[in-house]
């Protein structure tokens, strides 16, 4: 993950000084419907980037209640594929880490006699899909997509298990859940360009 | 416009039901491994003495230390020089945590049975009769022992299962059920009131007086009848409407019901319809309990599966059993079974060993001498010599002198698990 920040600011610095007319800078605000395995969820994620020739590179961050609440940190890549058409429509894929930020109503309670909830730590977050840019005026215009978006995350806790045999002590175990979520993500988003 | 957002509203729906969520669950659990009960009665026989590995509750009778090692069976030590304790035999029991034994006759749970054995040589033991069920409660993690096999061992499983995950994350303020089990492994002394009654520890489950054992566990008093000792037989069983109960002390006609949230007396002057009478409550703790007539100590200890967070000693009034009052508690690290001769009140105490206080004046009981060097946990004690079950094996206390007690000898345990 550092390392592909550090790739995509080097590429930002690198552009930016050889900046010409046709690099266009643009954030995305999005807010996403996530259906997934009987369950529908919300999203809402702000994608920032440039493009050049059509091909568009950019940082993200969102949030995602989709079943463990999370903030997905990603970088984007998207292309052009119907250049210089009414109405653009591009791909694009982004690949980052799922920052754990469950609510508290979903870390399970373990324990006893003292109050104790799961652990939860960060995983992988991916989305590829395509989408198209209506209404565009001046590289700026609504943007609708389509996607698959998998994260995952893994959720910790120790349990005891209370032996009936020898010797008799509470051993002390770890139980681990890597959960895999998939869904299909719509978005709807206003990009804002400026060149 | 509109095209497109059918198309995207459409494929939206079609690919959601594609989606499948999936977790991949890594835990521990424990797999009982089998035995046929023929096989396991089979097995009820001497076997060549050998260390001990678990060490549970004890009895002590004559010159012998009747040893229970947890769910394996019992050692017979003997002490005739306490200088020099010698296993001589071990009795293979499978399940055994509870012993008592009476004139010739030893008596232990067998897993959910109850087994006579006559120890008249105690090298050459024979069981004599099983009382098939009679302890059905017993429970391994969750579950009730099967009544046509036996649980003889536990393996450690650790593994890893995926499988699709639909539900919703959501956990609402509740907590989780937890499963507490019936083990109960710590002890004391209590007074016998039958000739050739073995002197048992104060966590016993078994109770000996007037002929007959008295048997707790979970919510229950059993009644045996030993008239006949070599074939007792079941009377009755009642129910212990408070539950959480861990231990029984036999006193002249009185049962002192030990639980984790209080001391209960009971009238057995009718041997076959014990009665309550009296009950003193306390913090949720595991709680030993002894008396000497006429008062009670009750040690109690927190944390564990008892829960709670109290580590004293209480010692309370039982002139009026009707009404035990507390005279006073006294602090101690972390108790558990306790023992009295004469004035001397014997207490484990952990990992600060074995506690010698004088309780000749129960407002002012005082900790005379203090054996450290193990984690004490179950004590007999008569004149002069208390036999302590530590996690690292029995020890040998001589305290004829109580200010200058000290360990005489001890035999080391052998892990096994």
């Amino acid at each position: 993950m550092k390392w592909t920040i550090l790739f995509i600011a080097a590429m930002v610095c690198n552009t930016q000084m050889h900046a010409q007319k046709k690099t266009i800078f643009y954030i995305i605000p999005q807010a996403g419907l996530l259906n997934g395995d009987q369950f529908v969820s919300a999203q809402a994620s702000l994608t920032g980037g440039m493009e050049i020739k059509g091909w568009g590179i950019g940082l993200g961050a969102a949030i995602d209640y989709y079943k463990v609440r999370s903030v997905p940190v990603f970088a984007d890549i998207r292309k052009n594929i119907t250049a210089g058409t009414a109405t653009p429509v591009f791909v694009y894929a982004s690949l980052g880490m799922n920052i754990a930020a469950a609510l508290e109503s979903q870390r399970r309670h373990v324990g006893g006699w003292v109050e104790q909830r799961s652990n939860f730590e960060h995983g992988l977050y991916a989305e590829g899909g395509i989408g198209c840019l209506l209404w565009n005026t001046h590289n700026t215009g609504l943007v609708l997509s389509l996607g698959y978006t998998p994260k995952t995350i893994t959720e910790k806790y120790t349990e005891n298990i209370y032996t009936d045999f020898p010797p008799y002590t509470p051993i002390i175990t770890e139980r681990k859940l890597n959960y895999t979520f998939n869904r299909v993500v719509l978005k709807i988003g206003v990009r804002i360009g400026r060149k | 416009m509109r095209k497109i957002v059918f198309s995207l509203m459409t494929a939206t729906l079609l690919l959601s039901g594609c989606m499948k969520d999936s977790v991949t669950e890594h835990y521990t659990f424990f797999r009982p491994v089998y035995q046929t009960k023929e096989s396991v009665r089979a097995n009820v026989k001497n076997d060549i003495a050998h260390s001990v590995s678990t060490p549970g509750k004890l009895v002590w009778k004559d010159d012998y230390i009747f040893l229970n090692d947890v769910d394996k069976g019992v050692h017979i030590i003997d002490i005739s020089n306490a200088a020099q304790p010698e296993i001589v035999s071990f009795i293979s029991i499978p399940g055994c945590v509870d012993l008592a034994v009476y004139g010739n006759y030893l008596y232990a749970d067998c897993y959910t049975d109850l087994v006579t054995i006559d120890i008249s040589d105690p090298l050459h033991v024979a069981a004599k009769q099983f009382l098939p069920g009679v302890f059905p409660y017993r429970v391994y993690n969750g579950f009730k022992a099967d009544t046509s096999r036996i649980i003889m061992d536990w393996v450690r499983v650790d593994t890893q299962v995926t499988r699709r995950f639909s539900d919703k994350l959501s956990f609402p303020d509740r907590w989780d059920s937890m499963v507490f089990n019936l083990a109960s492994s710590s002890s004391g002394s209590s007074q016998a009131s039958m000739a050739g009654v073995g002197l048992a520890g104060s966590t016993m489950r078994f109770a000996l007086m007037n002929q007959r054992m008295y048997t707790v566990s979970y919510s229950d008093l059993k009644l045996f009848n030993l008239t006949a000792a070599a074939s007792p037989f079941f009377v009755r069983s009642l129910a212990l409407a408070n539950g959480n109960i861990e231990t029984i002390f036999p006193y002249k006609d009185k049962l002192f019901i030990g639980s984790q949230t209080g001391m209960f007396i009971y009238d057995a002057s009718n041997p076959d319809q014990p009665s309550k009478l009296g009950q003193f409550t306390h913090v949720r703790s595991c709680d030993p309990v002894i008396t000497d007539g006429s008062h009670a100590y009750v040690t109690l200890r927190g944390g564990g599966f008892c829960g709670g967070n109290a580590n004293q000693l209480d010692v309370l009034d039982v002139n009026n059993l009707l009404s035990p009052q507390l005279i006073k508690s006294y602090p101690l690290h972390a108790p558990s079974g306790l023992s009295k001769d004469n004035q001397w009140l014997l207490i484990c105490d952990g990992t600060e060993g074995l506690k010698i206080f004088d309780a000749s004046n129960a407002s002012s009981v005082t900790l005379l001498k203090q054996v450290q060097g193990f984690e004490a946990n179950d004590v007999v004690a008569r004149n002069g010599l208390a036999v302590v079950t530590a996690k690292d094996g029995l020890h040998l206390i001589d305290y004829t002198s109580p200010a200058t007690a000290k360990e005489i000898s001890r035999i080391v345990i052998t892990p096994t698990r």
